[in-house]
């Protein structure tokens, strides 16, 4: 238990990563995906919620859709705040790739609970999001690159 | 200048903390009220969009707009929660990483800055200014005194660069 908690969280993080070429690969995709999630949740007019997301434009009194977006881009705000955590342990911290692998496996479970919260039908959208089509594919694959970074960083494979 | 960076960005991060006894109080007060306003805007059922926001119920929509405002505000409260496990994580096992998670406070205010400038609201969908907006520039200053002294506290230590 200690090993596999050391080998998530190491008593001292630093570049000396032992966690597999597929897992760090792996995690550079899924920042390279982030950088570009965040960028449009974040910057774009709106928030990519009518352009990507395909949702609907709202009607109301007043309007609606201002609040819409902010909220939107303030959630494409934090995005962009991990992305810049993501970008520093691979510039400086990169055995804590297991570590932020979890994190975003944390994300994903915290996602599915947001969505059971809130859920949504499909009146709001024109069609399904992408968000929505690749959520159980990206969290196969961040559970595997997960578990594969967390065995080899136990068994002190070289990177 | 090469310490301030060696000190908000260290080799290696470890529970080497020397930056002093007030960032140290000031973290745990930034780890708490992250933590509240985490866990109102996650999990209550209206993301304190109206209860605490003040942003009035839009009516007439159909579907209803509400349920969005909703959902993407918990989104924000779902990411800052992520930022609450790293503030925790960072206490627990890597303080001398405390600067640099007052640094990206810093950050999260200025980009808030932008997120006003990029969707400005009229005054129209609040009852009242929501504390959050009051509380911007008050947590910009508490967080760049913050780094300002724990950088300082820890480049004046002379075992902090090995």
């Amino acid at each position: 238990m200690t090993s596999f908690l050391n080998a998530i969280i190491p008593p001292r993080a630093n570049n000396d990563y032992r966690g597999g070429a597929v897992a760090l690969y792996g995690f550079c995709l899924l920042v390279a995906m982030h950088v570009f999630s965040a960028t449009v949740h974040f910057l774009t007019p709106d928030s990519g919620k009518n352009s990507i997301a395909s949702i609907i434009i709202l009607e109301g009194d007043p309007n609606p859709n201002p609040v819409f977006y902010m909220f939107a881009s303030l959630a494409g705000m934090y995005e962009m705040l991990i992305v810049l955590l993501f970008f520093l342990v691979l510039c400086r911290y990169r055995n804590l790739i297991p570590a932020m692998l979890a994190l975003l496996l944390i994300w994903k479970l915290f996602g599915l609970l947001l969505t059971t919260m809130h859920p949504l039908t499909p009146e709001y959208f024109e069609q399904t999001p992408p968000a929505l089509l690749i959520r159980v594919p990206e969290f196969i694959i961040l559970f595997g690159l997960s578990f594969l970074s967390v065995r080899k960083t136990m068994q002190g494979g070289e990177s | 200048m090469s310490r301030i960076i060696n000190t908000l960005f260290p080799i290696s991060a470890c529970n080497d903390y020397r930056g002093g006894r007030i960032p140290l109080y000031g973290y745990y007060f930034m780890l708490v009220v992250t933590l509240v306003r985490a866990s109102v805007h996650f999990l209550m059922p209206e993301a304190s969009v109206n209860s605490l926001a003040s942003i009035i119920v839009i009516e007439g929509g159909n579907p209803d707009p509400n349920h969005l405002f909703y959902l993407f505000r918990a989104d924000s409260g779902l990411l800052q929660m992520l930022w609450v496990i790293i503030y925790a994580v960072v206490l627990l096992r890597y303080r001398n990483l405390i600067p640099l998670m007052f640094a990206f406070l810093v950050v999260e205010c200025l980009f808030s800055f932008i997120v006003g400038a990029l969707h400005p609201l009229d005054p129209i969908y609040y009852e009242r200014t929501p504390p959050e907006i009051l509380a911007v520039v008050p947590t910009l200053a508490f967080s760049l005194i913050m780094t300002w002294l724990a950088v300082r506290n820890a480049t004046a230590s002379p075992y902090t660069h090995r």
